[in-house]
Parts: structure tokens; C-alpha cells; sequence
């Protein structure tokens, strides 16, 4: 059964309607959601500022994650939010392990060509090493020839 | 709410239909067990030499598909009996094609609310050359798919 339910956010249209998801499963089990942001360190060149843009991308991921924990609340449903540094789907298999995790619900793009492979092989990844059932959930946008979700999804993972 | 199991016979199959089972009885819904018979997998000749007895390398062919259409009935009335001593609520359905095509399509034309699939957990390497079925469903599916080890 589902009692600590993980949903990794990049801001995107994918993990919004992942966290969507994940609240109506929370809702249904009565479980508490872990709101989780990657800050990729690798992305970041090691040159004077790299310090005070981790900086800024902690600071928007705390953004992103407080907001997730704030739509899972209104719903009646606890959640906690967290901020953490490494490659995305390494810290999100450790976050797993770490915080008895019983499953991570995530966005997919179900695009084809080079756009589905760099925004969805996190979640790919993810698929292929954690232990816990993964829940993928399609972006609503997806199913549009081309959409307002694009400039979102982006955004997030810029 | 009603879902899906993509069963294969595997043990993470197997995995699959207790999770989807475990998921259905609390949240009060019905599982579908599948089994997609993919009649490409029994077109191929193979290496033998064509005889030139066309009839018998038709009847081969066909026996193929009647047996993975057995094999398939012989799964999914395992799976439903699995389900079932659950104490949920089960049915099964065979489809014929590729299973990455035939299950999103189900599940999104019959209105499914979940698709389940097990997944073994292959290295890199072995998945690019045998592909996935958990993974391929994950791409196409429109409905949820929880993928299970």
C-alpha cells in the first residue's frame, strides 16, 4: 500500500500532472507526499558564480517545491518539501531508499526524437533502477500537436 | 475505478497483478488481466531452407499462432485466479499485436483509469536489444502506468 507517495518536480507540465496524480492517490490512502527537487550540480560550469547560481536554482527549487506541498495541503493531503544536489535520477533512487519510499509518481512527455529523450530519460532512468512500483503520468499537453506546455516545460528544465 | 495488468507469465508479472490487485480492493476498483498475442513474432521463417512445400510452412505458421493464442488463454486465466484469491474483483482479455500498441489502446478507448506492467530491470545493454514492454507502454500509454519490479 501506498503510505509515503515521492513526486520529483522540475516545475514541468509532466510533474504537474504527476503531482495531480500523486494527491488523488494520497487522498485515496491517506499517505503523506515528499515534493522533491534535483538541483543538478553536473549542469553547472565550475567557473566564478557556479557557487551563486546553485544558489539561485536551490532557491528556485524550494519555490517549486513549496508550491507542490501547497496544492497537496489544499487538498487535505500532508506533504513535505525537499531540495537536494546531484545527477537527478541517482539522488532521486537514493532520496527512495532513504525515506522508505512505497512509490514515485512522475511525469512522461511521450514525445518522439531528441526532445523526448533529454526531458524524459530521468524519468526513464528512474523506471530502470529504483525498486518501488514508478507511476508515470502523461502531460496533459502531450496529446496537442503543440502546445502552451512547451514554454512550461521548458522553463523547468532550463 | 477499473485497471489494467499486462501479464507475460514472468514473475514480475506475477508482481504486477498482486500490486495492481492490492491497489484495485483499496480503492474499491476492478483489475483486467492482458495478454497481447503478437502473431510477428511467429512470421519469420527462420534459418531452414525453404522446401518448397509452401502448405507445410503455412500450417507451421499457423500452428504458432494457435499456440501463443493458448499459451496466452492459459495465462490469463492464471492471472485471473491470482487476482481473484485476492478477493478482487477480476476479468481478462486477449488482444492480438504488439503489446506497446494493443494495451494503450485498450485502456484508453475502454476508459481504463491505470495500466500495470512488470518490469525485470535489465541492464542498458540487454534492454536496447530486447526492448521492453514496461518501457514502451510508459512511452505510448495516454492512461497512468505504474511499472512494478
Amino acid at each position: 500500500m501506498y503510505q509515503t507517495i515521492l513526486v520529483p518536480t522540475d516545475g514541468s507540465a509532466g510533474a504537474s500532472a504527476a503531482l495531480d496524480e500523486a494527491i488523488a492517490l494520497a487522498e485515496k490512502f491517506d499517505a503523506t507526499i515528499h515534493s522533491l527537487n534535483v538541483v543538478d550540480v553536473g549542469a553547472v560550469q565550475p567557473e566564478a558564480g557556479a557557487v551563486d547560481l546553485v544558489e539561485s536554482f536551490e532557491r528556485m527549487g524550494e519555490e517549486t517545491t513549496d508550491a507542490a506541498v501547497t496544492r497537496a495541503e489544499d487538498a487535505g493531503v500532508s506533504a513535505e518539501g525537499h531540495v537536494t544536489t546531484g545527477t537527478a535520477h541517482r539522488a532521486i533512487t537514493e532520496y527512495v531508499a532513504d525515506h522508505d519510499i512505497d512509490l514515485v509518481v512522475m511525469g512522461t512527455h511521450g514525445r518522439t526524437g531528441l526532445e523526448r529523450y533529454l526531458l524524459g530519460s530521468v524519468t526513464e532512468k528512474v523506471v530502470r533502477t529504483v525498486d518501488v512500483p514508478v507511476l508515470t503520468v502523461r502531460a496533459p499537453a502531450d496529446e496537442e500537436e503543440d502546445g502552451a506546455g512547451d514554454s512550461e516545460s521548458l522553463d523547468g528544465a532550463e | 475505478m477499473k485497471f489494467l495488468v499486462a501479464v507475460d507469465g514472468s514473475k514480475e508479472s506475477d508482481r504486477a497483478i498482486d500490486h495492481a490487485a492490492e491497489i484495485a480492493d483499496a480503492a474499491g476498483g476492478t483489475l483486467t488481466v492482458v495478454n497481447s498475442v503478437d502473431p510477428d513474432v511467429y512470421d519469420t521463417g527462420g534459418s531452414e531452407p525453404v522446401a518448397g512445400l509452401s502448405g507445410a510452412e503455412r500450417r507451421l505458421v499457423v500452428e504458432s499462432v494457435a499456440d501463443a493464442e493458448e499459451r496466452g488463454e492459459r495465462l490469463l486465466e492464471d492471472a485471473v485466479e491470482r487476482a481473484r484469491e485476492t478477493g478482487v474483483d477480476a476479468a481478462s482479455e486477449l488482444l492480438y499485436g504488439n503489446p506497446v500498441e494493443t494495451i494503450p489502446d485498450v485502456a484508453a478507448t475502454d476508459g481504463y483509469d491505470g495500466v500495470f506492467v512488470g518490469h525485470r530491470g535489465l541492464s542498458d545493454e540487454h534492454e536496447r536489444v530486447l526492448g521492453s514492454v514496461a518501457k514502451g507502454l510508459v512511452e505510448r500509454s495516454t492512461v497512468p502506468v505504474t511499472v512494478v519490479r
